[in-house]
């Protein structure tokens, strides 16, 4: 594949040039000067949406990325406790099961589970959401 | 003389970004990556805002304002909270903590920047 030419910056014409290119082109001088100052002006505007747009990008890569370890560490903990709990149960060498598991305990925990369902399916729901970036939820106390 | 503000987040890429908008407002920040870090910086030198997220390792934003309001020389310090929390429940612990204002992320810089100009006295 050809290689591309570089880009090369426009330079700054001078009176004559704008005159030259007017003449040329069938239009007034005045006509290309303010095409030259619409062009700058497009330039500046757009360079400054970009630094916006590009902020709020990397605000919400950040927020991605620490919900991404949080959610990591999270499974660590629910991978560590499973493993234990794999081990307390299937350790040939344990008497009984321990004290703090009895029937009415696991009673218990079922109960809670039963009450985290109900809730679960009445409540409603946080969902990750991309919030409005010119509007987040301000409140001074 | 400049002003100086504190902000605490675990997330570098945020902590780059305040401070950056703090720059702009005439702030000189310093940071921290936890509550426990931020604690440690905080050697009585006057301080003029503290902003800090909320759920971070070590120790949390919640834990970090009830630490700093013990401290009679940053009882009266604005402190805000930016977080992606929005829930009116934590927004009740950090007042009850000693938070001035609730800020959710995504930030707006201009926004943030009128904020602080509201909670810091000039």
């Amino acid at each position: 594949m050809a290689e591309q030419p570089a880009a090369t910056p426009i330079p700054d014409i001078d009176a004559d040039q704008v005159e030259a290119i007017a003449q040329y082109l069938g239009l007034t001088p005045e006509t290309i000067e303010r095409l030259q100052l619409l062009r700058e002006q497009v330039t500046v505007t757009l360079n400054a949406e970009f630094g916006i747009v590009a902020g709020d990008l990397n605000q919400l890569r950040s927020i991605l990325s620490d919900a991404a370890t949080k959610l990591s560490g999270t499974f660590r903990v629910v991978t560590a406790s499973s493993d234990d709990l794999r081990r307390t149960i299937i350790n040939p060498t344990a008497a009984s099961v321990p004290p703090m598991l009895g029937s009415e305990q696991l009673d218990g925990m079922f109960a809670k589970l039963e009450d985290y369902r109900t809730r679960l399916a009445h409540g409603t729901r946080k969902v990750v959401h991309q919030q409005s970036l010119e509007s987040g939820d301000i409140e001074l106390f | 003389m400049s002003k100086t503000a504190l902000v605490v987040d675990d997330s570098a890429t945020m902590r780059e970004m305040v401070s950056y908008t703090l720059k702009q407002a005439g702030f000189e920040p310093m940071t921290g990556g936890n509550g426990q870090e931020a604690l440690d910086k905080l050697t009585g030198q006057t301080l003029d805002l503290i902003i800090t997220d909320l759920n971070m390792p070590v120790m949390d934003g919640l834990t970090f304002i009830k630490a700093v309001r013990t401290r009679d020389e940053y009882k009266f310090v604005p402190i805000l909270m930016l977080t992606t929390e929005s829930q009116a429940d934590m927004k009740a612990l950090g007042k009850a903590a000693g938070a001035t204002g609730w800020l959710v992320k995504p930030f707006n810089p201009e926004m943030l920047l009128q904020v602080i100009e509201k909670v810091v006295p000039r």
